[in-house]
């Protein structure tokens, strides 16, 4: 039975269960549960080829002991064993604190994790069908990693839960240019389902790692924060399935809990990519984090004035934004007065409004920033939907391909010789300056495109109109020749 | 008629595309009223030409099994409106043969395309031929190509030609015109009268004329050679009003775009 197929049955099997309420809920559980096979399938590998491996699991709690067999816990007694004993066990599990202890993974997993579903025996049927995938066997581990992927995409549609991922080709496009080299670290503070860690230790492995020692380089180089419960089980499992051996550099915690000076030199980074949350959940302490010019309710400038201080001189970032940090008053404007003399903010790409459907439905636009030299200029790409299309949606997404055309117009990691085209226009930093930094400047050809140019459409008219009066008199001669 | 005030108001009133439709039943009105082109006294009349018709119609009727009753003259006051004096009003039945249609036994029907097309209303027809999307291997009434092909019930009314043979159901009559009589000629003249058809129908939801009702309805007759030249004018006239119609839009659309444009730098200049 292939991979795809086995998912689809568990999610079948899951929806029969009172207990589960919803595509989030449904998410969570399958993730725990898969979790737990994953650890297992790796450790039974570890153990084989290496001395003196331990697993961080209870033997009692490792998925070889209770759930490999078929015949084995089901019903009432397999729920009270979850309930009662593997989940309060694996929420207290007690860790080194050594680096490479998967405890710590194990426990922040479960920290927050919940069972939500009430029949033994569906556990049981689900349990046994999770057992149909070898997360060792490398066919396995990339199918079912396509398939969580498809998973963690359909969050779109899950109302809320839509705000843990980023399109792929948004990811993979900002990650493209930054491109992050194994040794440099690389940093989300708002890392949601991981997708920005993911899409860089493709793009490392695929162009820079040659030898074990980049692989390994490439592990120690990740940071990672998420608030959430969910989405961060759902990416620590993502980590694991992209063969990250400890993902316990995923911390479930809060950035912005943090107060803004705390931190310091050597927690700074050489590389920062993250799309933060926007529209401000956070409790009323967090604002009192940051300096006084920095204290704002809207998340995604928070996150955009802790980054500039978390990038070491020379570092670099590309960050989603909201419109509405584009063209924001007051605070706002401090922030990006600070981040135009603190960073060369060289690029700004803007995003249709349907890229994050049908999650939401608002412009965004990518920042690409280097840290230590003021901003001279900023240069503005505009990228629209494709002819075909009328908008981005969940079944006709966004795709890499479709920011080819961005790419070109780059101008390779130096950005040489970028052109105003209908597309791409630069704005000096004066500019932004005398409109109080605003960067919301909309593409100059567009907007005679969509309004036009009064004076040539008034001589369209003009001559529209002629030939109306020339067909009437035609007509009217008719008319009165009849009349006649 | 006050044409001309019609004509001093002309560019106030000829300004939408909405105002186009009625033109163009305007002018077919003036078409079977003889207004339309100038009549030639040198054209054979038609009286001379009904003579020659109904020759025609008596020996077609002799090879049939059941004949055609007579239809009595024409009763002048009754009339609707005075025509020319080389002009006659006729009845239907005079001008052409009308075939009423009638639908077969369903189990006949298919849609794979085997037997003649069968057409049964107004649905089927387009733009001047219909298109077929039901056939029947045992049809009662067949048209031939090149008869008129009009729709008698829901709505009474609208016309067709057929482009091959057919089968004809009930909703439908097959009329075709004697020589001498002009098919283009026929249709304009029965899109003029369709208001005055219509009006005559019998029912409230479901509309429909009887046979007596269409063989005996009736239409002015102009000499051949001048049905000939109104059938030109007419196409004429049609063509000038479609290019009317689209530059009225054209400029209407162009408006708003002004309009739009104006505002939108005005706002945020």
């Amino acid at each position: 039975m292939n991979v795809r197929s086995i998912v689809r049955s568990i999610q079948n099997l899951m929806r029969q269960d009172t207990g589960i309420d919803g595509d989030a809920q449904r998410i969570s559980q399958m993730c725990w549960m898969f979790f737990l096979k994953i650890i297992d399938d790796q450790d039974q590998e570890l153990e084989v080829m290496r001395e003196n491996y331990v697993s961080p699991i209870p033997s009692q709690y490792q998925w070889r002991n209770w759930a490999a067999d078929p015949e084995g816990a089901t019903g009432d007694s397999l729920l009270s064993f979850i309930n009662d004993d593997l989940f309060p066990t694996l929420k207290n599990l007690l860790v080194s604190g050594k680096p490479g202890d998967r405890g710590r993974v194990v426990r922040d997993v479960f920290e927050d994790a919940y069972n939500y579903m009430k029949s033994g025996q569906l556990m049981r049927q689900v349990v046994n069908k999770i057992n149909g995938i070898d997360f060792n066997d490398l066919t396995d581990r990339q199918h079912f990693g396509d398939i969580y992927e498809q998973i963690l995409n359909d969050l779109q549609s899950a109302g809320n839960a839509g705000e843990y991922y980023t399109p792929r080709a948004v990811t993979a496009f900002m990650v493209d240019r930054i491109d992050p080299r194994p040794g440099e670290s690389v940093f989300d503070p708002a890392c949601g389902t991981g997708g920005f860690l993911t899409c860089s230790l493709r793009h490392m492995r695929e162009r820079y790692v040659r030898r074990p020692e980049d692989e390994r380089i490439l592990q120690d180089s990740f940071r990672a924060v998420e608030k959430k419960q969910l989405p961060h089980m759902l990416c620590v499992t993502n980590m694991l399935l992209h063969g990250i051996e400890d993902p316990s550099f995923v911390r479930h915690d809060n950035t912005l809990a943090r107060p803004y000076i705390s931190w310091q030199k050597k927690e700074r980074v050489d590389i920062v990519l993250t799309n933060p949350p926007f529209g401000g959940k956070e409790e009323d302490g967090v604002e009192s984090n940051f300096p006084h010019q920095f204290r704002t309710k809207e998340t995604a400038d928070l996150f955009l004035a802790l980054i500039i201080r978390l990038l070491k001189p020379g570092g670099r970032a590309a960050v989603v934004l909201p419109d509405g940090s584009m063209f924001g008053e007051g605070v706002k404007t401090r922030i990006k007065e600070h981040l135009l003399g603190e960073c060369n903010l060289h690029t700004i790409v803007r995003l249709p409004s349907s890229v994050f459907r049908p999650y939401a439905s608002i412009g965004t636009n990518l920042l690409f920033f280097e840290k230590g030299e003021a901003t001279q200029c900023v240069w503005y790409y505009e990228h629209t939907v494709p002819e075909e299309q009328k908008a981005y949606s969940m079944s006709n997404p966004i795709l890499m391909e479709h920011l080819q055309p961005c790419i070109e117009w780059w101008g390779g990691s130096a950005r040489k010789g970028r052109e105003e085209t209908d597309r791409a226009w630069k704005v000096t930093y004066e500019e932004v300056k005398s409109r109080n930094y605003n960067l919301d400047f909309s593409n100059p050809k567009a907007e005679s495109e969509t309004h036009g140019n009064p004076d040539k459409i008034s001589e369209e008219l003009i001559a529209a109109e002629a030939n109306v009066e020339k067909l009437r008199d035609q007509l009217k001669a008719t008319l009165a020749g009849a009349y006649n | 008629m006050n044409f001309g005030q019609l004509l001093t108001h002309f560019e106030k009133i000829v300004d939408t595309p909405d105002s186009i439709e009625r033109l163009r039943r305007f002018f077919l009105g003036l078409a079977v009223r003889g207004r339309l082109v100038d009549q030639n006294t040198d054209d054979e009349p038609a009286t001379e030409l009904l003579e020659r018709v109904s020759q025609e119609r008596k020996s077609l009727d002799q090879n049939k099994a059941r004949k055609t009753k007579i239809v009595p003259e024409v009763d002048i006051d009754t009339l609707p409106f005075e025509v020319p004096t080389q002009w006659k009003w006729a009845t239907v039945q005079e001008l052409m043969n009308v075939e009423m249609g009638q639908s077969p036994p369903s189990e006949y029907y298919n849609k794979t395309g085997e037997g003649l097309p069968f057409y049964q209303g107004k649905a089927d027809f387009g733009k001047r031929h219909p298109t077929p999307t039901s056939w029947c291997t045992n049809p009662k009434k067949v048209a031939l190509p090149g008869d008129i092909l009009i729709s008698v019930s829901a709505p009474v009314g609208p016309t067709n030609i057929a482009d091959s043979h057919c089968c004809i159901g009930r909703g439908l009559a097959a009329l075709r015109p004697y020589s001498g009589v002009d098919t283009d000629y026929v249709l304009l003249s029965l899109k003029a009268f369709e208001e005055s058809l219509e009006a005559i129908a019998y029912g409230s939801t479901f509309v429909a004329i009887t046979k007596k009702q269409l063989t005996s309805f009736l239409l002015t007759l102009p000499p051949f050679a001048e049905q000939q030249r109104i059938v030109a004018k007419v196409g004429e006239l049609m063509v000038l009003c479609d290019k009317l119609e689209e530059s009225l839009s054209i400029a209407a659309t162009r408006r708003l775009g002004l309009l739009d444009a104006l505002l939108h730098e005005a706002l945020t200049a």
